[in-house]
């Protein structure tokens, strides 16, 4: 009886705090202009889970030392060694990857320096990256939106990209100048363009129609200087973060 | 067996503190780092103590 009320409490406890957090302003949290994201409340629940574990292992060692083991111990000791730290695995895997789509999670890397500076800092640039950084023609996410396919491979895909680049980065092992890879899919393009009343608009495009579908023509054909050439590139003396 | 547990604890309880690290103080490159870290001690741990489990339960033949 004990054991149940404390579980209960325990999990009221629980759920309060992360609802509190998720009521509160939201510039405390980190998306003032967003609001408290589901991402946001995962990280809360994670933290709280884990110091609950923590909690519960130390109650246990030292608070509920005994000889035999009843039931109600087996089951506490099964929330503090199991279902608490699976929950702080899966949230922080969860957390992790939402974390990555953000603009300063890509430039964390040296490499990526020059290609920040001209979107986010070099405002005389006409590059289509700083263009689309410039006028929030994306939102958020301004690196992942473009370069991450749409739908279940895509994501997957970009997360197997993810992990190249960490192993790149941790032994160093990667080409200088760094180059794209692989192919720019127009769909990454086309899923804010198509049907836009400007892009309808171009002639070309209802011409070229099929072949822009089917990526047999790419749209940097003719909308290219995507990112600065090697010439233009250069390394920024402030952080990212600090100047947004 | 109680070697076992003790061992599993330790493993969570390290896996706990550098999740906690890694989600609460770092940025992204760093968070990967220790969160991977954390979470292997994590699954190690978790498969200590299902070890303990199944052992106690084949014991008492409920398995």
């Amino acid at each position: 009886m004990r054991v149940r009320t404390f579980i209960i409490t325990g999990m009221l406890l629980f759920i309060g705090v992360v609802t509190v957090y998720a009521d509160r302003p939201l510039s405390e949290i980190g998306h003032p202009a967003v609001g408290t994201t589901f991402t946001d409340i995962v990280r809360i629940a994670t933290i709280l889970a884990a110091f609950a574990s923590l909690i519960l292992i130390i109650y246990l060692q030292f608070f509920r030392q005994q000889q035999e083991i009843d039931t109600g111990r087996k089951w506490l000791y099964f929330i503090a060694l199991f279902m608490l730290p699976a929950f702080v695995m899966f949230g922080g895997t969860y957390f992790s990857l939402e974390e990555f789509k953000d603009v300063e999670s890509c430039m964390d890397c040296h490499q990526m320096h020059p290609f920040g500076a001209d979107m986010m800092l070099n405002r005389e640039s006409n590059t289509l990256a700083a263009k689309h950084f410039r006028n929030n023609w994306v939102n958020d996410h301004q690196c992942y939106s473009c370069h991450t396919g749409y739908g279940v491979a895509g994501t997957v895909q970009s997360k197997m990209d993810g992990l190249r680049h960490l192993y790149g980065r941790v032994t160093g092992l990667y080409e200088r100048p760094i180059r794209f890879r692989g192919v720019f899919p127009n769909a990454n393009c086309l899923n804010c363009h198509i049907g836009g009343e400007k892009y309808e608009s171009v002639e070309l495009h209802r011409s070229l129609h099929e072949r822009i579908l089917e990526d047999k023509i790419s749209c940097m054909r003719c909308h290219g200087n995507v990112h600065p050439s090697m010439q233009h590139r250069y390394y920024p003396v402030v952080t990212y973060r600090e100047e947004r | 067996m109680t070697y076992i547990l003790t061992a599993a604890k330790g493993f969570i309880i390290l896996g706990l503190l550098l999740a906690i690290f890694a989600v609460f103080f770092t940025g992204p490159g760093s968070l990967t780092l220790f969160l991977s870290f954390g979470q292997v001690s994590i699954m190690i741990g978790i498969i200590l103590y299902l070890t303990v489990v199944i052992r106690d339960m084949k014991e008492r033949r409920v398995l």
